[in-house]
C-alpha cells in the first residue's frame, strides 16, 4: 500500500475527518459543561447569599423585639457598626452552621467597615477581606471572585467567593460572602478532559480500522478487477473480468473495459487471420516459383519444358505482384493516405462503361449481364477509384454465378444516397460467412480455380468508406446475392431527390 | 517407394511429383483432405506429404485420422504456416515430420529419405546384399565392384526388393510400392522389369541374387548353397 494508494487516502481522509468531529465535539462539550457549572455555582451563591440576608434580618429584628420586651433601650437600631448586630450575626452564625442553608458553603459576615463580624469558614484563610469595600461604585448585585485557601503549604483549595452588599437606609450596612469550594468542580471538569484525551487515540483507532474496512469493501472488486487484468496479454484476451451485479460505477467499469476487451481481441484475431492469410497467399506462388525452378535445374531439359516452366513461373511472378499492388492500395487506405480527387460524377453514365467492361467475362459464361433502370445520380467521386470499385462488385458477382445466370444492375436515388443495387443468381453466401466477405483473403470457396485472392470486395469497401459511402449484402442460399453500393449524392442533388425516388 | 501427396496447390503438387518421380518414386495426387484420406487407407503407400489447408478436411484432422486408424505410414507435413506452436500441434498429431513452403527441393527429398530409413530401422544410406551395392542418396549401384546403370524404374524395383531382403514378394506388392494408382495390374509389366534387372545385376555373375517363386513372387537374396 502506497502514500497514494486509493485505499491509503480513504483509511486518511476518514482518520483526519472523525478525528476533527470529535475534536471539534469535545471542545464543545467541555466549554458548554463548564460554563453552566460555573453558572450554576454562581446562582446557588446568589441564591444563599439572599438566604442568608434574610435569616439575619430575621434574627435582627427577634432581636430588637426580644429587647423591646426586656425594656432594653437600644438607641442605635441601626445595623451598622452595632455591637449587638455584630453578636446577634455571630449567634446566627454559630446556631445556624449545621443548617441546610449553609451546607456545602461558607459564609463570612463583614461590617461596613470592612471588619470581619462572623465567619463559618471550616477552611481556614478562606475568608476574604473584600479589597475595596469603600468603592462607590461596588456592584449592589454582589460581586464574583475566584481565590484560593491553603490548607497546608502544598494544598491549596480553588474558592469562588460572593460578595453582596446589604443597604439600610440607602447606606452599607454589612456585606454577605459566601464561598464555595471549587474542589468538585474542578475534579470534575478534569475528568471529563481526561476522558475527552483519553479516547482521541481510541477514536483515531478506531476511525482507521473504519476507514480500512470501508476501502476494503469498496476496492476489493477493484483488486479482483486488477487481478484479473494482470492476467490479460495478447495471448490470453479471452480472459474476462467478472462484471459485479452492483448496478454501481464498478459495474460500469467492468463492463466498459469487458467491452474494450471484445474490440481488442476482435482486433488482433482479425489481424492474426490477415497475416495468416497474406503468409498463404504469398508463400504459395514462392513455394511453386522455387520448387519448379529447383526441379526444372536439376537436369538438362527440352527447349519447350523450359518454355513451360518459364511461362508457369511468370504467372507465379504476375500473381504475387497483384497481390502485392492490392495490398500496397488496400494499406493505402488504411493510412489515409490514399489521394481522392473528387469531381462531379453521374453514376447512370459510369456504370455503362463498366458493364461493357465485364461484359467479356460474362459472355464466357452466358450470363445475363444488364442493366435494368437507371436514374441520374451524381455524387463527388474519383473516377478511377469508383470505376475499380464497380469493378470488383461486378466481377465478384460474375464469378460467383454458375453459366446462364442472370447479374442486375440498378442505378437509383435513395434520399441524401445514390444507390447501386447488383443483383446475381448464384449459389449464394452461408449466413456464417456474410459477415467476412469483406475480410482480406476471405473467399468463400477456396478449391476454385475461378476465384481470385479474396482481396476485391475489400478494396471496393475501402473505396466506398473513402467516399463516406457503403457496401451492403443480402444473401440467400440457392437464389443468390444481392450487393447493394450506397453513395453520398453532390450537394444539389442531395436537395433535389425526394423520398419516394 | 509410393509416395502420397495431399496438396491442393496443383502446381505445388504437380512440381513436386515431377521431381520424386525423376528420383524413382511412384507419386500419387491428392486435392483436398477427404480424397487423401480415401486413398491412404485404401492403397499402400511408404511415405505421405500433407498440406496443412485443405479443403474438406483440414490436415491436422487427416492425420490424426490416419494415426488413430493405425495407418502407420511416415508423414511429413508440408505447410506454410512456421510458427513453433503450429510444429509441435502437427508433430503431435502423429507426423513423423515437417517441413515449411517454400522449401528447397532436395531438402524434401532427403527428409524422404530418412523417414524411409527410420521406418526400415537402418542407419545408413546405403543397402547391400553379397557384393550388390546401392547408394540410395547417388543413385548408384554396383556389383562386385562395376558401377551398373540402372533407369529410375528400375533402381526403384531394385531398391524395393534389397530393402525387403529374404522376404518373398508378390506382384501385387510391388505394384503398390514400386509403381502408383494408375498401374495396370493385368500387364507384364513387373516381369519384363524384372528381365532388364537380372539382365543388369547378375548376368555375368556366379551367383543369381534374383530369384523367382513361380506362383508367388521374387526373392532378392544372398544364396550361399
Amino acid at each position: 500500500m502506497t502514500v497514494h494508494s486509493i485505499r491509503f487516502q480513504i483509511i486518511l481522509w476518514h482518520v483526519i475527518v472523525l478525528s476533527l468531529t470529535f475534536i471539534v465535539f469535545g471542545a464543545v462539550l467541555y466549554h458548554t459543561v463548564s460554563r453552566r457549572l460555573n453558572s450554576d455555582l454562581d446562582a446557588l451563591l446568589l441564591s444563599k447569599a439572599a438566604g442568608i440576608r434574610d435569616a439575619i434580618d430575621s434574627a435582627w429584628d427577634g432581636e430588637k423585639k426580644d429587647a423591646a420586651e426586656a425594656g432594653i433601650e437600644t438607641n442605635n437600631k441601626t445595623k451598622s457598626q452595632n455591637v449587638r448586630f455584630a453578636k446577634t450575626v455571630k449567634q446566627w452564625t454559630s446556631d445556624a452552621s449545621h443548617e441546610s442553608l449553609l451546607s456545602s458553603i461558607d459564609v463570612g459576615i463583614f461590617d461596613s467597615g470592612g471588619r470581619l463580624i462572623a465567619s463559618s469558614a471550616r477552611t481556614p484563610g478562606a475568608v476574604l477581606i473584600p479589597a475595596t469595600l469603600n468603592r462607590l461604585d461596588f456592584n449592589p448585585q454582589g460581586e464574583f471572585a475566584n481565590s484560593s485557601a491553603s490548607l497546608s503549604p502544598r494544598t491549596k483549595i480553588p474558592l469562588r467567593a460572593l460578595t453582596v452588599p446589604v443597604e439600610e437606609n440607602d447606606r452599607l450596612a454589612y456585606l454577605i460572602q459566601v464561598i464555595s469550594p471549587l474542589t468538585s468542580l474542578r475534579s470534575f471538569l478534569r475528568h471529563l478532559k481526561v476522558m475527552l484525551l483519553f479516547l482521541f487515540p481510541f477514536v483515531i483507532m478506531s476511525s482507521g480500522l473504519a476507514g480500512a474496512f470501508l476501502a476494503k469493501v469498496v476496492l476489493t472488486p477493484v483488486d479482483k478487477m486488477i487481478e484479473t487484468i494482470h492476467r490479460i496479454s495478447a495471448e490470453n484476451l479471452r480472459l474476462r473480468v467478472k462484471v459485479p451485479d452492483s448496478d454501481d460505477e464498478l459495474e460500469s467499469l467492468a463492463e466498459t473495459f469487458n467491452g474494450m476487451l471484445d474490440r481488442l481481441e476482435q482486433s488482433f484475431s482479425s489481424q492474426r487471420q490477415f497475416i495468416e492469410d497474406l503468409t498463404h497467399e504469398l508463400k504459395t506462388p514462392l513455394s511453386v516459383l522455387k520448387g519448379e525452378l529447383e526441379v526444372t535445374l536439376k537436369k538438362l531439359r527440352s527447349a519447350q519444358d523450359y518454355e513451360a516452366i518459364l511461362h508457369s513461373s511468370l504467372d507465379e511472378v504476375n500473381r504475387i505482384i497483384q497481390i502485392s499492388e492490392n495490398l500496397l492500395l488496400l494499406a493505402s487506405f488504411d493510412s489515409d493516405t490514399m489521394s481522392i480527387e473528387r469531381s462531379p460524377l453521374d453514376l447512370a453514365e459510369l456504370l455503362p462503361e463498366i458493364l461493357a467492361e465485364i461484359k467479356i467475362l460474362a459472355q464466357q459464361k452466358d450470363i445475363d449481364l444488364r442493366l435494368a433502370s437507371r436514374e441520374t445520380a451524381v455524387v463527388q467521386g474519383d473516377r478511377a477509384k469508383l470505376r475499380q470499385l464497380f469493378l470488383n462488385v461486378l466481377d465478384n458477382a460474375v464469378k460467383y454465378t454458375p453459366p446462364e445466370g442472370t447479374v442486375t444492375v440498378d442505378v437509383s436515388r435513395a434520399p441524401g444516397y445514390a444507390k447501386v443495387t447488383v443483383a446475381d443468381t448464384g449459389k449464394g453466401i452461408p449466413e456464417a460467412v456474410l459477415p467476412r466477405i469483406f475480410d482480406r483473403f476471405f473467399r468463400v470457396e477456396r478449391n476454385n480455380s475461378q476465384v481470385g485472392f479474396g482481396l476485391g470486395l475489400p478494396i471496393a469497401m475501402a473505396i466506398a468508406k473513402a467516399h463516406q459511402g457503403r457496401i451492403e449484402v443480402r444473401s440467400t442460399l440457392d437464389e443468390g446475392s444481392t450487393f447493394t453500393v450506397w453513395l453520398p449524392l453532390s450537394g444539389g442533388q442531395a436537395a433535389l431527390s425526394s423520398p419516394g425516388s | 517407394m509410393r509416395v502420397l501427396i495431399i496438396e491442393d496447390e496443383d502446381k505445388i503438387a504437380s512440381f513436386i511429383k515431377r521431381g520424386l518421380k525423376e528420383e524413382g518414386y511412384s507419386v500419387d495426387i491428392a486435392r483436398d483432405g477427404e480424397e487423401g484420406y480415401f486413398l491412404a487407407t485404401t492403397q499402400e503407400y511408404d511415405l505421405i506429404i500433407l498440406d496443412l489447408m485443405l479443403p474438406k478436411m483440414d490436415g491436422l484432422s487427416l492425420c490424426r485420422k490416419l494415426r488413430q486408424e493405425k495407418k502407420t505410414a511416415p508423414i511429413l507435413i508440408l505447410t506454410v504456416r512456421d510458427s513453433t506452436k503450429d510444429k509441435v500441434t502437427g508433430l503431435d498429431s502423429g507426423a513423423d515430420d515437417y517441413l515449411t513452403k517454400p522449401f528447397a527441393f532436395e531438402e524434401l527429398i532427403a527428409r524422404c529419405r530418412a523417414l524411409l530409413r527410420k521406418r526400415d530401422g537402418q542407419a545408413t544410406t546405403k543397402l547391400q546384399v553379397a557384393d550388390l551395392e546401392i547408394d540410395l542418396v547417388g543413385h548408384k549401384v554396383s556389383r562386385a565392384g562395376q558401377e551398373v546403370i540402372l533407369t529410375p524404374k528400375e533402381f526403384a524395383l531394385l531398391e524395393y526388393l534389397m530393402r525387403n531382403e529374404g522376404i518373398v514378394v508378390t506382384r501385387t506388392m510391388i505394384s503398390e510400392h514400386v509403381w502408383d494408382i494408375h498401374f495396370d495390374t493385368f500387364t507384364n509389366i513387373i516381369d519384363v522389369y524384372i528381365s532388364y534387372l537380372r539382365n543388369k545385376i547378375d548376368a555375368g555373375h556366379r551367383k543369381p541374387l534374383i530369384h523367382t517363386l513361380r506362383g508367388k513372387g521374387y526373392l532378392l537374396k544372398d544364396s550361399k548353397d
